[in-house]
């Protein structure tokens, strides 16, 4: 009998992890909206936003890739060009408190001064509270949600899935695409993409 | 001399993947193919990804360096083990890993400097990028461990049959099998194709089986050909077949 129970009980004890997980985004689908302290003590809201387009950047410092794209500027860059194009973006560090990644609040604006981010600000999401709610997997990640607060993207930063930094010149960078699209009243060209990167240090 | 002794350990440490190129054929003939490889070593707990890497990582490069009129083929990689963390289903090569290829020297020159550049990505939970190159050294007691590797590559299996379509939410894999298959697990050869974590159970017939797959979130549009390896008990046989819609 014992052998019929165990399963049982595993399968069980499966699906109430999946329900406890709730409901990932979906892209073209309403964006859900949640409320996460920022590095800079305040107090964001994503549904204060609704009127502009959203961009949210997962990240960890001491990620190999997330390097790749600071170390060569070329998140910064996107970052300019992101807030220039009147786009808001918010940086999020899902990392739990011990994991890579993790740092204080004073840490994180010390790190955002460093290396010259445009960041509105960091939001501290040690819970992984964000994360999990758009399915964020990888650091970096983009999510990019529109004026009317529907998701549109949900993917890679570019097609380069490498750690090269030497690729992000040849590379296709799918956060300003789609804001490019997006802004102009076209259709995406890809809506999601396959994140590369590190895992999300939950 | 202690200092930089210390200091090499913590680089060869920090490492975690080394890589030898070789090959255990010392009678190299002109015109006659021969198996050389790319051996990785992990680090206990440390992993390197397989062609495609499922949800993280980035695929295990490899480039071969032979003189003009050397050839040179690269074989698929071996069977991965798919490693599941944090929801995330990776494929993945722990302790060691022997990538193949199949070198044909050419007519005239014999024994010339061949090397070999593979370029990784080592992960336990943090990641570090790698990159080697090395020269090919011959080693003939590597010859079993060269052979073993090459009778576990995947390869065709003539007496099965496949066929592919598309589902509303996935694929569908059919077979027709020589033997009644219970268990098998489908490994995609191509990224943002399938579901990595969704379960795969096939459902048996008459004369084989069909496989649901669930397809990748990420797929933006639907492949014309369904590619990968289905490890089925100790064998692995390759699919490469068209989706019929």
């Amino acid at each position: 009998m014992l052998t019929l129970i165990k399963p049982t009980l595993f399968a069980a004890l499966a699906v109430a992890t999946i329900a406890a997980q709730g409901p990932v985004a979906k892209v073209g689908e309403a964006a859900p909206t949640t409320v996460a302290k920022g590095a800079d003590g305040k107090t964001y809201n994503l549904e204060n936003f609704k009127g502009k387009y959203v961009v949210l950047e997962w990240t960890n410092k001491d990620c190999p890739f997330v390097k790749k794209h600071y170390g060569s500027g070329n998140m910064q860059a996107t970052q300019a060009k992101a807030k220039q194009m009147g786009a808001v973006w918010l940086s999020v560090c899902s990392s739990a408190p011990g994991k890579q990644g993790y740092i204080s609040a004073e840490e994180q604006l010390a790190n955002m001064k460093a290396v010259k981010s445009s960041a509105v600000t960091v939001l501290m999401d040690s819970e992984g509270k964000l994360g999990k709610l758009y399915g964020a997997k990888t650091t970096p990640q983009i999510v990019i949600i529109n004026p009317e607060g529907k998701l549109i993207y949900n993917g890679a930063i570019d097609d380069k899935a490498s750690p090269d930094p030497e690729d992000v010149k040849t590379a296709k960078n799918y956060a300003l695409t789609t804001l490019q699209e997006a802004m102009s009243g076209k259709p995406i060209s890809t809506p999601t993409t396959r994140p590369y990167g590190c895992s999300v240090k939950y | 001399m202690l200092l930089a002794a210390l200091c090499l350990g913590i680089l060869q440490t920090e490492q975690h993947a080394r890589i030898r190129v070789v090959a255990s054929e010392t009678n190299i003939r002109a015109g006659k193919p021969f198996l050389a490889a790319v051996i990785f070593t992990m680090d206990p707990h440390w992993h390197i990804y397989w062609s495609n890497p499922g949800d993280t990582g980035i695929p295990t490069l490899i480039k071969w360096n032979v003189p003009t009129g050397w050839k040179v083929e690269q074989l698929p990689f071996p069977k991965p083990v798919a490693l599941v963390a944090e929801g995330l289903t990776s494929f993945v090569y722990e302790k060691e890993a022997v990538l193949l290829a199949r070198i044909t020297p050419s007519k005239s020159v014999m024994r010339p400097a061949i090397t070999a550049t593979a370029k990784w990505l080592v992960c336990q939970e943090a990641c570090i990028p790698g990159s080697d190159t090395q020269k090919l050294t011959i080693d003939p007691k590597l010859a079993a461990k060269l052979q073993q590797a090459e009778q576990s590559q995947p390869a065709k299996a003539s007496d099965w049959k496949f066929s592919a379509s598309k589902t509303a939410n996935g694929f569908k894999l059919e077979a027709i099998t020589p033997t009644p298959i219970a268990q098998l697990k489908f490994f995609p050869l191509d990224q943002a194709v399938l579901d990595n974590s969704a379960p795969q159970s096939p459902t048996p017939n008459p004369t084989g089986f069909t496989l649901e797959l669930k397809q990748s979130e990420y797929m933006n549009k639907p492949p014309t050909r369904l590619r990968g390896i289905l490890t089925v008990g100790s064998k692995t046989i390759s699919v490469d077949v068209p989706i019929n819609n």
